[in-house]
């Protein structure tokens, strides 16, 4: 193992480490830009460089960018990757009340604790942690979606609007029903659009929900109303609050374990973690306010996920989300076909690169914590400057991401939309969940019943799935328990 | 260009301005089989085709510890009980694969469409499903581990990447799918530059940096000429009407 670390501390890599992870910091911070376009576009130039070098600069941005994306979601209210939408939640409120500082502290901290958590797990147990995550099929993978769908119920209960949270969510997976449908290859609802076959990207999605109505709102208010003396005087001061741990440890925890399943775990681990650190908090009421403790537990979620996903990618060839999936090509462009290969013949390149990831996430600590206070001030910026930068941002992003004008339009459409929606008081985080998860509920319960021979019974036989159904009626009843009596309780008083 | 089986990416490469700066690849069987279901807005005389470069095997793959062993257990099984075989999306080479070998032995599997070759890989390693129809680049690599089993190559002969393997024509099934990835362009493009692309892809294909980067990422050659791979596109085309045609999706 010293040969390996002797590799990584040289100045050279730590030099590329650092180059990787600052980029992916950015990148994930600026709306549109994702860490599975920068890692797809880098591949190549990768090519010639010296393999092992190649894969650290990939690995910095990955996990770079998986903490970027909290920074806008937190000053802004503009996520810059889905999984940072639960962060916006407890994050922009911070921001508002002047403690946009902390909450950059907080989300730091935690992103890097889920970071280092999953990256140790990846080094010590990838092996047979892949194995394992085999026993988990499609089946579960629909009961997976759907405890990540029951974050909406937590969403909702903030507004008390149950109801439109719910409404908001079933709009989401409507809008994902366009495109071809993967289990009969027939098209749906696509207009005869070549541009909707492969359904809507929920990127501009994102985009035109969150950035684009943000600053349709700023654009729209006469003043700034942001208490800017918190911001001058408490936010060097403000240590951290007490129980952060409790969120921290549950987020990496839940992080690292839903990476290493396979699809897209980013999201659905930050909303879970999110949902969960919910449930047990001591300070329930302030969830939605802006609580530190969300912002921990949906960082140190969605960053749990980036070592989680490299864990079946570089041991079975399976990669755990899009990214993981980049990052395969750089390794098979080098010639390491992802196997058992990996820890033997190319143990010198594999282990460094493992390495090389707690390097990168004390990158993001030191550079995260030095510039937070910094950072904070973003927020302070007068809109005039701030709505068209990042409105240039946005169409920028959405045009980006598969070069197509088409993706514009939709980014506008669903910001107007959004509007309407948001001023009607149903809940966008619903929506965009809806949206994402949607899909990935369908494809597997459409493949767990032929699995099943079209018998539902496949969804409660293993025990992986009975121990799931649990975990979901404990994040559906209590709230619903609780939103029954909020709603009863005055009519009796009526009475 | 990502995603619908590559029908966004090919209509592009057809409408693009034919001056010779734009050249695309494409992949069969997924090419032909967008017209052949009547949703390409491009045929083949749309573009102008330069010529092969590499190829992957269509195999079969079980679970390691699977019962099934051959191509013939496969079917005798397939005839006890309904088999969950996973495919990649429908239309892909491995469905047409799958549909070849149901017409040929009378058999229905219980097909179990996927999102594409990782979630095969996850289903067949994991035991989530009887079989699957794959291309070999995709489980070399876990069959020789011994983390899944292949039961037969789809190829008229063997491949050298697996001399041992034989391939399902050598155990009594006429099954025959192979993907291939070949370059076009647009059709239309000044026959001076047709020549001069043509020949560049040539030379590339050629040269020993190329064969060794290919063999270092695991890429199967399979060079094919303009026109001998344009014929083989037309063949191709009837060959996946003819199973269109008889159960249309």
């Amino acid at each position: 193992m010293l040969e390996y670390l002797s590799i990584v501390f040289t100045f050279q890599s730590l030099i590329t480490i650092l180059i990787g992870t600052v980029a992916g910091v950015a990148i994930g911070g600026m709306p549109g830009l994702t860490a599975t376009m920068a890692v797809g576009l880098l591949v190549p130039f990768t090519y010639t460089m010296d393999p092992t070098a190649g894969l650290m600069l990939l690995g910095g941005i990955y996990c770079g960018a998986m903490y970027g994306g909290s920074i806008p979601a937190i000053l802004l209210n503009t996520p810059g990757t889905p999984a940072a939408v639960a962060t916006a939640i407890e994050g922009y409120p911070m921001s508002r009340q002047g403690r946009g500082g902390l909450a950059l502290k907080v989300s730091v901290i935690a992103s890097f604790c889920g970071g280092t958590f999953s990256a140790f797990v990846l080094l010590m147990f990838a092996p047979f942690l892949a194995r394992q995550a085999l026993a988990f099929g499609p089946a579960e993978t629909f009961l997976l979606a759907l405890m990540g769908l029951a974050g909406i119920i937590s969403i909702a209960d903030e507004n008390t609007s149950l109801i439109k949270a719910l409404i908001a969510g079933v709009l989401g997976m409507v809008i994902a029903i366009i495109g071809t449908d993967d289990m009969s290859g027939s098209l749906r609802y696509t207009m005869g659009l070549v541009e909707l076959v492969d359904g809507i990207d929920f990127m501009p999605a994102l985009i035109g929900l969150f950035s684009m109505i943000q600053m349709l709102e700023l654009a729209g208010q006469r003043q700034h109303r942001i208490d800017t003396s918190a911001l001058e005087v408490k936010q060097k001061s403000e240590p951290l609050p007490p129980g952060i741990a409790k969120p921290i440890a549950l987020g990496s925890g839940t992080g690292t374990v839903i990476g290493i399943l396979p699809g897209e775990g980013a999201t659905i681990a930050a909303f879970i973690s999110y949902n969960i650190s919910k449930r047990i908090s001591k300070m329930k009421e302030l969830f939605g306010k802006g609580n530190p403790e969300g912002i921990a537990a949906a960082e140190a979620g969605n960053n749990g996920c980036v070592g989680g996903s490299l864990v079946p990618t570089i041991t079975l060839g399976i990669p755990g989300n899009s990214v993981a999936a980049a990052l395969m090509g750089a390794f098979i462009i080098h010639g390491m076909i992802p196997g058992p290969d990996l820890f033997t013949e190319y143990a010198d390149r594999t282990y460094p690169f493992i390495l090389s990831l707690f390097v990168a996430n004390g990158v993001f600590l030191i550079v995260g914590l030095a510039f937070a206070p910094y950072l904070a001030r973003i927020a302070l910026v007068p809109p005039a400057l701030m709505v068209p930068v990042v409105s240039a941002f946005a169409v920028l992003g959405s045009y980006a991401l598969n070069n197509s004008v088409f993706d514009v339009y939709l980014m506008i459409a669903f910001a107007l939309g959004g509007l309407v929606l948001k001023k009607l008081g149903y809940s966008l985080e619903a929506l965009i969940l809806g949206l994402i998860l949607g899909p990935i509920a369908e494809g597997g319960f459409t493949q767990g019943m032929i699995i099943g021979h079209g018998s539902p019974l496949i969804f409660i036989e293993s025990p992986i799935a009975k121990a799931m159904w649990g975990l979901i009626a404990l994040l559906l009843i209590p709230p619903l328990y609780s939103y029954w009596k909020h709603v009863h309780k005055p009519r009796r008083e009526q009475i | 260009m990502p995603g619908s089986g590559g029908q966004k990416g090919f209509e592009e490469i057809a409408r693009a301005r034919p001056d010779g700066y734009t050249i695309g690849l494409v992949f069969t069987p997924q090419l032909v089989a967008h017209v052949v279901s009547g949703r390409a807005q491009y045929t083949l005389d749309s573009f102008h085709v330069m010529g092969n470069v590499a190829q992957d095997p269509g195999i079969v793959a079980v679970p390691k510890d699977s019962p099934i062993k051959t191509m013939g257990d496969l079917a005798e099984a397939a005839k006890a009980g309904s088999l969950t075989v996973a495919v990649n999306g429908i239309g892909s080479d491995d469905f047409l694969a799958a549909k070849q070998f149901e017409e040929l032995t009378g058999v229905t599997f219980n097909l179990l469409p996927t999102k594409g070759s990782t979630e095969q890989k996850a289903a067949i390693l994991g035991g989530h499903v009887d079989a699957a129809f794959m291309n070999l680049s995709q489980m070399i690599k876990q069959h020789n581990a011994g983390d899944a089993r292949i039961i037969a190559l789809l190829t008229e002969e063997r491949d050298e990447h697996l001399p041992d393997m034989p391939t399902a024509r050598e155990q009594g099934y006429e099954v025959l799918m192979r993907a291939t990835r070949g370059f076009v362009a647009p059709a239309g493009v000044d026959t001076d530059i047709q020549g001069q692309l043509d020949t560049m892809l040539a030379e590339i294909m050629a040269s020993d940096e190329f064969k060794a980067n290919a063999k270092k990422g695991a890429i199967f050659l399979l060079p094919m000429a303009g026109g001998d791979y344009l014929a083989y596109l037309k063949e191709l085309q009837e060959q996946t009407k003819a199973v269109y045609d008889k159960a249309p999706w």
